[in-house]
C-alpha cells in the first residue's frame, strides 16, 4: 500500500454523494440490479437509478465472479489456411464491481489464487488485474447464508479493495488494498474522515450481524470426517442418491473453476480455408464425462464416486492446506439450486451427525 | 445483457430462467427464483440450453431435391414449388406429422393448415398416443374428487403416491419437491419397477410385475372400500401382481394416514399407467380414499415434451380441434369454420402418426409434411422411417437440423430452434408459459407457423398474422374457455389451464380389468425382457445432441444394450459393458451388457431405441386401437458371453 492510502483506510461517504461516485467510475461498472422477476444480477453498466441499495438485497443468483470467469467465453477465433492464424479476444476494460458481498469478495481471492497457482489462466487474471471490488458488508443475512462458518464474512478484515458499512445516511469506507487505495486516492473529494465511533460502531455491529444468521455449517467437523474418512459408504450412498447430477451447485459456487474447451467450425471461408473459434464453458465435477479419460475409461464410472470427489475437493484438508481455505465460502446458493437438499450446511451437517434428513429407521 | 424470463424448452417441467447474452451472442442462463415452477433450480438441460444457439452446423436455407439433387433454393421459390406440388393430392393423400416442441401458436397453426387449408384430419404429433390414456380419463373426473395436481401442490401434499416415476433425472422439478418432502418426513409410496434413487426414501416401495398397476390398484381399492368390487381373489392378485396381501394392506394403511394425497406418474412409462385402465383404477382408488376421509387429492400426470400437453390442446391429434374439442362438436365446428372462413370441416377421423407412416409405405398416403424431429426419438424406428420416408412421394420437413427425414425430403424449411422463437407452451401442469426470443434466428430459419402460413397462402388461402400474439388472440376467440388468457399472467406462471377434454366418458367405470399376460421365466431363459423408455427423449434429442456438453454427458451409442442387475449379469459371466449374447425363444442377438441396479432381478430392460434393431429376437410390436400407442412383446430371455 503507498504512503497516502495508509492514512486513509477509514472514511466516510456520504450517501448523497454515491451516485457521483459511481459516476466518476472509468471503464467498466458492475453493480446489483433486480431483473424482470425481482431477482438480483450484476448487471455491466446499468442505468445508476437501477443499481440496488445495501439494504435492498441480499446477494445475486449467480455470483458477479461469472463476471470475470462467464459460463461461456471466447479464447480465441482460429483460421486454418497453410499455417494457423489465431486471433485472441481484445484485451478487457477496467472493471469495477460496486455492492459486491464478502462472500463473493473471498471468493474472488480463491480464484485469483487458483488461477495464478501453477498455470497462469490468462483470460480470468487479465480480467482480476483490472477489477476493482466495492463490497458492502452484510448487515442482514438471507435465509441460506452461513459465511461466518467459512470465514467468507458477513464483514471483511482482509481480501477486500473497498468495504462500505451501511450506516443509514452514510457508508463507512474502509480500504483494504493497493487497488482500493488507487481508487480512493483519485476521487478524495467524495470522503471524509471518519471519527474514531464509526470503526467501534462498525465493530458491534458486525458482531450484531453474527447473531442473525439462521443456519450454520460446521465446517472444522465436516473437514475432520472427511478426512479421516470415517464416513460410511451407506453414507455417501444415500446423500449421492439424492443428487440428480445437474451441475446447479458447481456453477452458482464462486469457488468452483471446472471448464471444457469445445471447438465451433464455421464454414470455409471465400479461400476455403477452416475457421472457427475455441470457446470455453463451465464444466461439473458430478458430470460423469467430465472425468471420462480419451480411452473411454472413467475412473470416476458412478454417481456416489463423483459425489464424493466434489465434498473431498472441498472439504479435506489436503485441499485446504493448499488452497489456504476451505472449498467454500458460505453464500448459500447451492442450498436454492439443489434438487435432493444434499447441498453444503446439508452435506457437513450429515458428515456430523452421521445421519441424513429423510431418512427412515425401516 | 439478460433477456426477459422465458422458459426452458425441453421436457414438460418448463422452468423459467434468463438467457445471459454478450456483444457476441448468448453466453449462459441464469435461473430464476421467482419462477412458480423452477423456483431456482434447473436440470443439466436447462443449464445447458443456450449452447445449441451457439452451435454453427443448422439448416441456414430452403432446400430443394430436383431431379435427383439438392440444392439451397430461395425461401419464396421453394414456398411455391411445394405449394404446386402439394397441389397434386387430394386432401386425404395427404399427412402432417408436427411437434411437441413447438409453440401453442406454432400447433395451432399446423391444425388450421391441416383443417381448414388441406382440409384432413390427418395431422398428429408422435408423443400424443401415450398422453391418451390421461386424456381418455381424467377429464371424467368430479372435481369432488380429484384435482388437477400443481408442482407445489404436490409439495403441500403430506402424503406422495409415484408410480412408475423412473429415474429422478427424467422430471426434475418433481424430483425437487419428492426429496423436500421426504427431507420434511412426509411419507412417500412408491409403486416403481425400477428401484430408482427414490427408493430408499420411500415409506414404501412397492415393485409390482409388469404391467399389473391395473389389478394392483383395483385391489388396494377394495382394501378401502367394500363396496368397490375386485374380481379377484387375494391369491390371484398376489400371483398377478407379486404384491402379497401383507403389501397391499400396508400400502393401503400408508394412503389412509395422509390427509393431502399428490398422485404423480410418467404419462411416458411404456410399463406401468400406460393403458386407460390403468388411470381409471388410480381415479377408483381415489374415490376410495375419499371415501374414507382424505380431504384432498391431486393427480399430476408427467408429460416428456416442452409442450406435449400444449400441442394436444392445439388439436394436433386426428380426433381433436383447439381446445380439446372433438372434431364432431357441432359448436366447435361452426367456430371454425366462422373463424377459419370456410364452409365446413373434414368429419372423417383423420390417421395418427403410425398410422400415416403405414400408409405411407402401402402408398395410401402420398405427401407428408413433417415439422420438426420428434419421429426421431418418439417412433425410434429408423428403418421403418425410412421406408415410409422413401415410399411416398412428396415430403416436406421443417426441420431445424439435418437427419434421415431432411435427406429424404423434396424440400426442406429451416426451422428456427428455442431461444429463436417467441410464443406460449403447456407444461404438464396445464400451466401455461412464455418463451421470449433471446437470439436472432440462424440464416433463414423461422417458426413453423410462419412457414405454414406461406404454404397456405400459395394454395390460394391466405393466412397473414403479423405475430405469434395475433396467432394466439385468435386461438382466444377459437376456445372460449382460452378467452382471458394474458400474456402478463402467462409470463408471471399463474395462468393454469383447466378445460374438459371431449373424449372423457361420463362416468367412471367398473369394467373388467384385463390381466396382463407374461410369459414365465425358465431355468433356460431366467429373465423377463422389458422395452422401456431409458434414455428417451433426451439422449437422442436433436436440440440436446447440438449442445457440446449434453452431447458429451449422454454420449448415446447406437449400439443396443441391454440393462441388467449387476449380480445377475455376473451369474451369467458377464461384466459390465462387456458383449453379450441376448437369447430368447424366437432367437439371438448380440448386445453389450450394461449392469444397472436400478432395474430388479429377473428383469431385462431392453431401452425403446434399440428394440427396431432386435426386433427379430425380441418379438412383433403392435399397435393400441384405443390409443394409437405402440405396445411392445414381452419375452423370456438369457445373456451369455459374446464369443
Amino acid at each position: 500500500m503507498s504512503g497516502a492510502s495508509a492514512e486513509i483506510r477509514a472514511m466516510v461517504l456520504r450517501k448523497e454523494r454515491l451516485n457521483d461516485l459511481l459516476w466518476s467510475i472509468e471503464g467498466q461498472l458492475a453493480a446489483p440490479i433486480r431483473l424482470e422477476h425481482g431477482e438480483v444480477h450484476f448487471a455491466v453498466n446499468p442505468p445508476i437509478e437501477q443499481i440496488l441499495q445495501d439494504s435492498d438485497y441480499v446477494n445475486s443468483t449467480i455470483s458477479p465472479v461469472a463476471l470475470l470467469f462467464p459460463q461461456t467465453e471466447i479464447l480465441f477465433n482460429f483460421k486454418l489456411n497453410g499455417k494457423p492464424q489465431i486471433e485472441f479476444p481484445k484485451e478487457p476494460q477496467p472493471l469495477t464491481i460496486f455492492g459486491i458481498r464478502s462472500c463473493d469478495v473471498a471468493a474472488m481471492r480463491y480464484l485469483e489464487m487458483f488461477f495464478s497457482r501453477k498455470f497462469i489462466d490468462t483470460p480470468f487474471m487479465e480480467r482480476a488485474s483490472r477489477t476493482t471490488l466495492i463490497s458492502i458488508a452484510c448487515q442482514r443475512p438471507g435465509s441460506s447464508c452461513f459465511c461466518p462458518c467459512c470465514a467468507g464474512g458477513p464483514f471483511l478484515e482482509e481480501g477486500h479493495d473497498i468495504q462500505l458499512t451501511d450506516f443509514g445516511d452514510i457508508f463507512l469506507v474502509e480500504v483494504g488494498s493497493h487497488k482500493g487505495a488507487q481508487f480512493a486516492d483519485g476521487r478524495m473529494e467524495f470522503f471524509e474522515p471518519a471519527p474514531c465511533e464509526l470503526i467501534e460502531r462498525r465493530n458491534r455491529v458486525a458482531e450484531e450481524t453474527l447473531q442473525k444468521f439462521q443456519i450454520a455449517s460446521h465446517m472444522g467437523t465436516g473437514v475432520r470426517k472427511l478426512t479421516s474418512r470415517s464416513v460410511s459408504e451407506e453414507l455417501w450412498n444415500m446423500m449421492a442418491a439424492r443428487c440428480i447430477e445437474c451441475g446447479g451447485c458447481a456453477f452458482v459456487c464462486p469457488l468452483c473453476t471446472c471448464f471444457d474447451v469445445v471447438d465451433h467450425k464455421l464454414p470455409p471461408d471465400g479461400d476455403g480455408a477452416a475457421r472457427g473459434w475455441r470457446e470455453r464453458c463451465w464444466d461439473c465435477c458430478q458430470f460423469a464425462g467430465y472425468s471420462i479419460e480419451a480411452a473411454g475409461v472413467n475412473p470416476r464410472p458412478n454417481k456416489v464416486s463423483r459425489f464424493k470427489r466434489r465434498f473431498y475437493h472441498k472439504l479435506s484438508y489436503f485441499y485446504m492446506e493448499m488452497d489456504g481455505r476451505v472449498g467454500c465460502v458460505g453464500c448459500g446458493r447451492c442450498i436454492q439450486v439443489c434438487f435432493g437438499v444434499v447441498d453444503m450446511p446439508a452435506v457437513v451437517n450429515t458428515l456430523r451427525e452421521e445421519k441424513l434428513l429423510g431418512v427412515r429407521l425401516r | 445483457m439478460v433477456s426477459a424470463r422465458t422458459t426452458c424448452g425441453f421436457c414438460g417441467c418448463g422452468c423459467g430462467l434468463y438467457v445471459l447474452s454478450d456483444g457476441d451472442g448468448v453466453i449462459g442462463v441464469i435461473p430464476s427464483e421467482a419462477d412458480v415452477v423452477g423456483e431456482g433450480r434447473l436440470c443439466i438441460r436447462g443449464w445447458h440450453i443456450y449452447q445449441p444457439l451457439r452451435d454453427t452446423d443448422r439448416i441456414l436455407r430452403a432446400i430443394v431435391s430436383l431431379n435427383g439433387s439438392k440444392r439451397e433454393a430461395d425461401y419464396k421459390d421453394a414456398v411455391s414449388r411445394a405449394a404446386e406440388a402439394l397441389k397434386k393430392f387430394s386432401p386425404n393423400q395427404i399427412g402432417i406429422i408436427a411437434s411437441a416442441t413447438g409453440t401453442n401458436e406454432d400447433a395451432y397453426i399446423a391444425t388450421k393448415f391441416a383443417r381448414a387449408v388441406i382440409g384432413t384430419n390427418n395431422i398428429d404429433f408422435p408423443g400424443r398416443p401415450r398422453l391418451m390414456p390421461t386424456l381418455m380419463q381424467l377429464g371424467s373426473v368430479d372435481e369432488g374428487i380429484s384435482m388437477p395436481c400443481t408442482l407445489n401442490e404436490l409439495a403441500d401434499a403430506d402424503l406422495l403416491f409415484c408410480i412408475g416415476i423412473g429415474a429422478s433425472t427424467r422430471y426434475p422439478q418433481v424430483t425437487a419437491r419428492i426429496f423436500k418432502s421426504v427431507v420434511e418426513m412426509k411419507h412417500l409410496l412408491l409403486i416403481d419397477t425400477w428401484h430408482s434413487d427414490f427408493a430408499p426414501y420411500a415409506s414404501l416401495h412397492i415393485s409390482p410385475k409388469p404391467f399389473s398397476d391395473a389389478v394392483l390398484l383395483r385391489a388396494l381399492a377394495g382394501i378401502l372400500d367394500s363396496a368397490v368390487k375386485v374380481p379377484f381373489s387375494d391369491d390371484e392378485v398376489s400371483s398377478i401382481t407379486g404384491v402379497s396381501s401383507e403389501q397391499l394392506r400396508a400400502m393401503g394403511d400408508l394412503l389412509l394416514g395422509g390427509k393431502r394425497l399428490a398422485a404423480v406418474y410418467d404419462t411416458a412409462s411404456l410399463m406401468h399407467m400406460c393403458s386407460p385402465h390403468c388411470v381409471r383404477e388410480l381415479l377408483v382408488l381415489i374415490r376410495a380414499l375419499r371415501g374414507r376421509g382424505i380431504e384432498w387429492c391431486g393427480i399430476l400426470p408427467m408429460v416428456e415434451r416442452c409442450n406435449s400437453n400444449g400441442a394436444l390442446r392445439m388439436g394436433i391429434a386426428p380426433m381433436l380441434l383447439p381446445g380439446l374439442k372433438s372434431i364432431t362438436d357441432g359448436e366447435a365446428v361452426r367456430r371454425a369454420c366462422s373463424i377459419w372462413g370456410i364452409d365446413g370441416l373434414p368429419q372423417v377421423m383423420g390417421m395418427s402418426t403410425s398410422q400415416m407412416l403405414s400408409a405411407a409405405v402401402s402408398g395410401d398416403l402420398k405427401a407428408l409434411i413433417i415439422i420438426g424431429d420428434d419421429l426421431l426419438t418418439d417412433v425410434p424406428d429408423e428403418q421403418r422411417l425410412r421406408d415410409a420416408l422413401s415410399k411416398v412421394e412428396l415430403l416436406i420437413a421443417i426441420s431445424s437440423y439435418h437427419s434421415p427425414l431432411t435427406e429424404a425430403a423434396r424440400f426442406v424449411f429451416p426451422r428456427s430452434i428455442w431461444g429463436e422463437t417467441v410464443g406460449t407452451l403447456v407444461n404438464t401442469e396445464g400451466r401455461m408459459r412464455r418463451l421470449i426470443r433471446v437470439a436472432e434466428p440462424h440464416g433463414d430459419a423461422m417458426q413453423e407457423w410462419q412457414v405454414l402460413c406461406d404454404l397456405a397462402t400459395a394454395l390460394g388461402f391466405k393466412m397473414s398474422y403479423s405475430s405469434s400474439d395475433e396467432v394466439l388472440d385468435e386461438l382466444k376467440r377459437f376456445v372460449p374457455e382460452y378467452s382471458d388468457i394474458e400474456l402478463d399472467e402467462v409470463g408471471k406462471g399463474t395462468c393454469l389451464l383447466r378445460e374438459k377434454p371431449a373424449c372423457a366418458p361420463e362416468n367412471i367405470t367398473h369394467e373388467e380389468i384385463a390381466i396382463p399376460e407374461l410369459p414365465s421365466p425358465s431355468d433356460e431363459f431366467p429373465l423377463l425382457l422389458l422395452v422401456e423408455r431409458y434414455y428417451l427423449p433426451w439422449h437422442a434429442d436433436t436440440l440436446a445432441l447440438h449442445s457440446s456438453t449434453l452431447r458429451r454427458e449422454f454420449r448415446l451409442r447406437f449400439t443396443p444394450y441391454v440393462f441388467v442387475n449387476s449380480a445377475q449379469g455376473h451369474s451369467f459371466g458377464l461384466r459390465d459393458g462387456m458383449p453379450a449374447l441376448l437369447k430368447t425363444p424366437q432367437g439371438s442377438a448380440r448386445v453389450t451388457s450394461v449392469f444397472n441396479d436400478a432395474v430388479p432381478a429377473g428383469i431385462a430392460i431392453l431401452p425403446e431405441m434399440f428394440f427396431a434393431q432386435l426386433r427379430q429376437a425380441v418379438g412383433q410390436e403392435r399397435v393400441d386401437e384405443l390409443t394409437g400407442a405402440t405396445i411392445y412383446p414381452v419375452t423370456v430371455a438369457a445373456l451369455e458371453r459374446a464369443r
